[in-house]
């Protein structure tokens, strides 16, 4: 049965290939289409780069093994699987978050896509006001100083 | 422009506006949803886009469907002046409600104080909104994770011989939340119905032919507001008050007398009474759980023994269960600097103690808790609700000051 696995190459943008189980490509709802209406060998992902196609399969491996392995997902294995997502997140840059989010959006990945948000939502809440948002986010205000004042007034109760 | 920031940070400014680009706004609602609302409201000032979207009704309901999946445990405590140096105010928290229970710590999430001159009542919490009262017949309404205060109510005149007593809750068929107030004294036994944000915000009088005095504590459940009662002539016969939000009807159901005067409690999504005080001595007979059930009052075949879990000069209440079987205890007398849960899952017999990290506003104080809060952003200064709040103050300010002369309702 080992030998029947049915073996996929999916290729990044910049032509990095990866060569994965067909479980790990269903994962995605986006590739499981793709793969059922065209049965070619090889896919290319135009929209994603090697480095993140490399995570995302990573993660999709990770998550297929352990829904086989723990069969009705047994609680050891479900907090195995935390304790990994954990420290997947955790050595990440915002930048690769960022560009996780957009392939796992794009690919259709919701797991993923929670996990990533939930990451940014946790960066997002250790912040203490406004201005530290911005700056670990990188975002330019678009708020003129007297709308910033009176945005601030509105919102007053939601700072410490 | 110079800028405190690593060289990392720069180059996150530097691809600044391509990502903003690449993340569609329903992404964005997905990261905000997992926010605490607090976090979500320092979004506003963060950018005018974001703005827009976090204060649209769309967000407002996608947050709030979001939030009653996570529900949280909120605590209150009444920090008087005596206790500490200051004004006194009635102190919020909250912590998320676990499934299971194998977490031993948990973050606390501050929420807005309410400034208040003396003790006040606050009645079970309906999805996100509390209903405080105080012994002189006023009352209002908070939604204590979207800036604190929502509306006053109207006025209850009552004497010095009288009282009064609220209770909130939502009817789930006109999709309205409603307050139900109880006046008693010597010569009277009233009972009124208020809408919320209806727009006539008036009392209207409810039908009510048992003559009887609220006791703590209340539960709202599935479209009914339940208390405990006593007659007024014999104080020592307990039953339980029923009132039915969208008929707006009062009624009786009579408890065992083993059941007894005690406080009312969700117990597995029935009401449920529960005879607090879980002596620390086992000497001491344990009190029990009732539950009622197809007008049936039962009592579950728990031996719950709380001796010597954290302190034995610790106390506990029962606020309910959450999921199926698994109860939960707050202390209602904390000393020391930290706050604890403890989990008790009755099928197997086993507790679990979890310690809250946060910072409590003083040592040695009383607390309340209550199960199942949600945050809602639908009825809250996020949404604007300073429409229907006083124009003459502010309803977004972190502090509240009910009983000040300007009174919402009052105005013309």
């Amino acid at each position: 049965m080992e030998n029947e696995k049915k073996m996929i190459t999916l290729k990044s943008s910049d032509d990095v290939t990866f060569e994965v189980e067909e479980a790990v490509v269903l994962e995605s709802q986006f590739l499981s289409h793709l793969v059922q209406d065209c049965p070619a060998p090889e896919h290319k992902i135009k929209e994603v780069t090697g480095k993140i196609l490399s995570k995302v399969v990573e993660y999709c491996e990770k998550h297929v093994v352990v829904v086989v392995d723990g069969g009705d997902s047994s609680s050891s294995s479900g907090d195995d699987l935390k304790k990994w997502d954990d420290k997947f997140i955790k050595e990440m840059d915002l930048s690769t978050v960022y560009d996780l989010i957009a392939a796992a959006n794009y690919l259709n990945i919701q797991a993923l896509l929670d996990l990533m948000c939930q990451r940014v939502a946790d960066v997002i809440t250790a912040c203490k006001d406004h201005k530290e948002i911005r700056e670990t986010l990188g975002i330019v205000s678009d708020y003129t100083a007297e709308e910033e004042a009176e945005v601030l007034k509105e919102n007053e109760w939601a700072f410490d | 422009m110079e800028r405190n920031s690593t060289d990392k940070g720069k180059n996150i400014m530097k691809e600044e506006n391509e990502r903003e680009r690449s993340i569609p706004d329903d992404v964005s609602e997905m990261i905000l949803e997992k926010l605490p609302l607090k976090s979500v409201a320092r979004f506003c000032s963060v950018k005018k886009r974001w703005a827009e979207m976090i204060t649209s009704q769309h967000f407002a309901q996608r947050f709030l469907s979001q939030s009653v999946l996570k529900p949280r445990i909120l605590f209150t405590s009444f920090i008087s002046q005596e206790i500490r140096d200051g004004p006194s105010y009635q102190w919020f928290g909250s912590i998320l409600q676990v499934k299971k229970p194998e977490v031993l710590r948990q973050d606390l999430l501050d929420h807005p104080r309410l400034l208040w001159d003396s003790r006040i009542s606050i009645a079970q919490t309906v999805l996100g909104l509390v209903c405080c009262h105080n012994e002189k017949g006023r009352s209002m309404i908070c939604n204590l994770s979207g800036g604190g205060m929502l509306m006053n109510l109207p006025n209850v005149d009552i004497s010095k011989r009288e009282e009064a007593d609220f209770l909130l809750g939502f009817d789930q068929h006109n999709k309205q939340f409603k307050v139900l107030c109880v006046i008693w004294g010597p010569s009277r036994m009233e009972a009124r119905v208020l809408s919320l944000l209806d727009g006539n915000n008036s009392w209207r009088k409810v039908d009510c032919k048992t003559p009887h005095i609220p006791v703590y504590r209340r539960l709202y459940l599935d479209g009914k507001v339940y208390y405990g009662a006593v007659r007024p002539e014999n104080r020592k016969f307990f039953f339980v008050m029923c009132f039915d939000l969208q008929k707006e009807e009062l009624s009786v159901i009579q408890v065992p007398a083993e059941a007894d005067c005690d406080t009312l409690v969700n117990i597995n999504n029935k009401l449920g009474i529960v005879r607090n005080y879980f002596p620390p001595d086992p000497t001491q007979r344990p009190r029990g759980i009732w539950i009622y059930e197809s007008k049936i009052w039962s009592e579950l075949p728990y031996k719950i023994s709380l001796v010597g879990l954290v302190s034995e000069k610790v106390h506990y209440d029962c606020i309910g269960t959450i999921g199926t079987d698994l109860l939960v205890f707050a202390p209602y007398h904390v000393i020391g600097d930290y706050l604890h849960v403890v989990y008790y899952d009755a099928s197997a017999g086993r507790h679990t103690i979890t310690r809250i990290n946060g910072v409590l506003p003083t040592f040695n104080y009383c607390f309340e808790a209550f199960l199942d809060y949600v945050e809602n952003p639908t009825h809250s200064s996020i949404e604007g609700i300073k429409k229907i709040c006083s124009p003459t103050r502010h309803p977004c300010d972190e502090i509240i000051r009910p009983g000040a002369e300007d009174d919402v309702v009052g105005n013309p």
